[in-house]
């Protein structure tokens, strides 16, 4: 049972959680953070990198679920295997570096050597310890799920639950899509990361991404530009047709898809060289069908793609008000250098800590987080196309429009749900 | 080694671009840019190709134009209100090139205020510059943070 105070009551998931509101401190409380971190992030199936981050033996990357150290790793056996980054012996971390690669991990506190996999390999002046002493069980702890979908690593810190794909459901085909504008069918990851951080809690980012109602407020000075004045910028600003024009679709276990149905690669056509390779290496029809409409994808809790701008984001809650976020720009593998030179820059320009776009949402997030401690105004509302929505064949809830708040409401559906969670695991 | 005058000459250049941007004016800071220049923050290593990889920011001198151009819009967001920066230039050293070229290497720091918040940046600055009659134009700049690979809230005032 979750029980919270904010000093005098105690508010259980039950009474923060609305059909169309929120409660406030579903943002701003320390508690609850710490129970998102041990019930949500301690739990479900959790981004942790893309396979071609490590693509030789003794490549690794560290992360973090849900602020616990993680080591991710490929092994001489070809397998990736992901680990707390965490010595056995008195705790240390046994990797600092972001990235790199080693035949093996020291710990440089006492010595303690692990191989790739996390079997414990050496320690100095082994004879200290007891005859029997059972060093076996003593290699990295691997996480005790760990599972990969067309190259994107996920774990779970549980031993209990659905399979993966079970967790993912439909997101399935969504993720298919983003690959398959690869002519061969895979994409990498090793083109630089945007890192960028705001004073706001980590669902902020989550709601946002999903979010197409704020762009013509938020992204104002932007869109000005491009739609070169301010008369044009309004007639398509406030133009309810393009904004209502994108479907959302809420799907089990917190994750969304929104889909610019009418929207063939942003108007533009695309590298007839590119155009070509993705035909001959996808086929016509499949080539065809990725580059009908533009979707954004919500994995819940921790995964966000953009499918035209080619990367995704992955959320680092960092503390209650204190979030990071890590864009990653990919490459697909079969197209033109051009093509993916270009999708590059593009989440530069956009995405990074000086972008034209982004830091626009990152005021709006940290004046919500600076906004919500204010008591009195309990709730924060999700009304839009509340009453409209429609299920679809695979159980989600579909929006009405662009603007409804569909998204939002699948994400704290799940929310209640694991808060709400009374099993015997954490 | 580059005689008195042109050090001087350098050195007074590089505390006016300074504070062109200190004091926001765009207008006249673009104007003492080449029509090839680019701008370079590169993000993570120094050593990272801009053109494949992820920068905080590769502008070309357009791009630039445009990225100050919408800075200065009132609904520009991350700037209301504005950064207010002192850049700090030091540690100049000059290379000479071919003529009339020639690099500019310095050390930076700048500070930056912003609704009742205030940040340090510093790092290494790479200008080439080109003389042009009796001023220079500045080729590229390139900026390079010493936590280029950190991560960073709002960095939209310019280095």
């Amino acid at each position: 049972m979750l029980a919270l105070t904010n000093g005098l009551t105690a508010l259980g998931p039950d009474e923060l959680i609305k059909d169309e509101r929120v409660h406030r401190l579903v943002y701003t409380d320390t508690a609850i953070f710490q129970e998102e971190m041990r019930r949500i992030f301690g739990r479900v199936w959790v981004f942790v990198g893309h396979e071609s981050q490590v693509p030789y033996p003794g490549d690794y990357r560290t992360t973090n679920i849900g602020g616990q150290p993680i080591l991710m790793s490929r092994d001489s056996d070809g397998n990736v295997y992901v680990m707390y980054n965490r010595c056995m012996h008195r705790g240390a971390i046994v990797c600092r570096e972001e990235s790199g690669n080693s035949k093996y991990f020291r710990c440089i506190y006492h010595g303690w050597t692990y191989a790739s996999d996390g079997t414990l390999s050496g320690v100095p002046f082994r004879n200290g310890y007891p005859d029997d002493f059972d060093f076996g069980s003593l290699g990295l702890m691997r996480l005790p799920r760990v599972s990969i979908y067309r190259g994107f690593v996920f774990a779970s810190l549980s031993s209990e639950g659905e399979t993966l794909e079970d967790y993912l459901g439909p997101v399935t085909q969504y993720m298919d899509k983003i690959v398959d504008h690869a002519p061969e069918g895979e994409i990498e990851v090793r083109c630089g990361v945007s890192k960028y951080e705001y004073f706001g809690n980590w669902k902020l980012q989550a709601e946002n991404f999903m979010d197409h109602y704020h762009a013509p407020f938020t992204h104002e000075s932007i869109f000005v530009q491009r739609l070169g004045s301010q008369e044009g910028y309004k007639s398509w600003a406030l133009n309810q047709k393009v904004r209502d024009g994108v479907e959302h679709r809420a799907f089990e276990h917190g994750h969304s898809v929104m889909d610019h149905p009418n929207w063939t690669r942003r108007h533009r056509e695309p590298p007839s060289e590119y155009m070509a390779a993705l035909q001959t290496g996808r086929g016509r029809d499949r080539a065809a069908q990725v580059m009908e409409g533009d979707i954004h994808i919500y994995v819940f809790p921790n995964l966000l793609f953009q499918e035209s701008s080619q990367s995704y984001r992955v959320i680092r809650p960092v503390a209650v008000d204190r979030t990071e976020v890590f864009d990653y720009p990919y490459r697909l593998k079969g197209a033109p250098e051009s093509y993916n030179d270009e999708r590059v820059r593009g989440v530069s320009r956009w995405a990074s800590a000086t972008g034209t776009g982004q830091p626009d949402d990152l005021e709006a997030f940290s004046r919500v987080q600076e906004g919500l401690r204010a008591v009195g105004p309990e709730w924060v509302i999700f009304a839009r196309g509340w009453d409209q929505e429609k299920f679809g064949s695979l159980g989600e809830r579909i929006s009405a429009k662009g603007t409804d708040e569909t998204p939002m409401r699948g994400l704290y559906r799940y929310w209640k749900r694991l808060m709400a969670h009374r099993g015997s695991e954490p | 080694m580059v005689n008195e005058i042109t050090r001087r000459e350098i050195e007074e250049f590089v505390y006016r671009e300074a504070a062109l941007l200190d004091e926001r004016k765009y207008e006249e800071w673009l104007s003492l840019l080449a029509e090839d220049f680019y701008y370079w923050m590169p993000a993570g290593r120094a050593d990272t190709d801009p053109n494949k990889d992820l920068s905080i920011t590769y502008d070309n001198r357009n791009e630039l134009a445009q990225r100050v151009a919408r800075l200065l819009h009132p609904a520009a967001h991350c700037q209301v209100p504005v950064s207010r920066t002192s850049h700090l230039i030091t540690n100049i050293r000059i290379e000479e090139l071919d003529d009339p070229c020639l690099k500019v290497y310095s050390n930076f720091a700048v500070f930056e205020s912003r609704s009742g918040n205030q940040r340090v940046f510093g790092g290494h600055c790479e200008h080439k510059l080109r003389r042009d009659h009796e001023t220079w134009r500045i080729n590229y700049k390139k900026v390079n943070l010493v936590n280029s690979d950190g991560v960073f809230n709002n960095l939209t005032f310019l280095f």
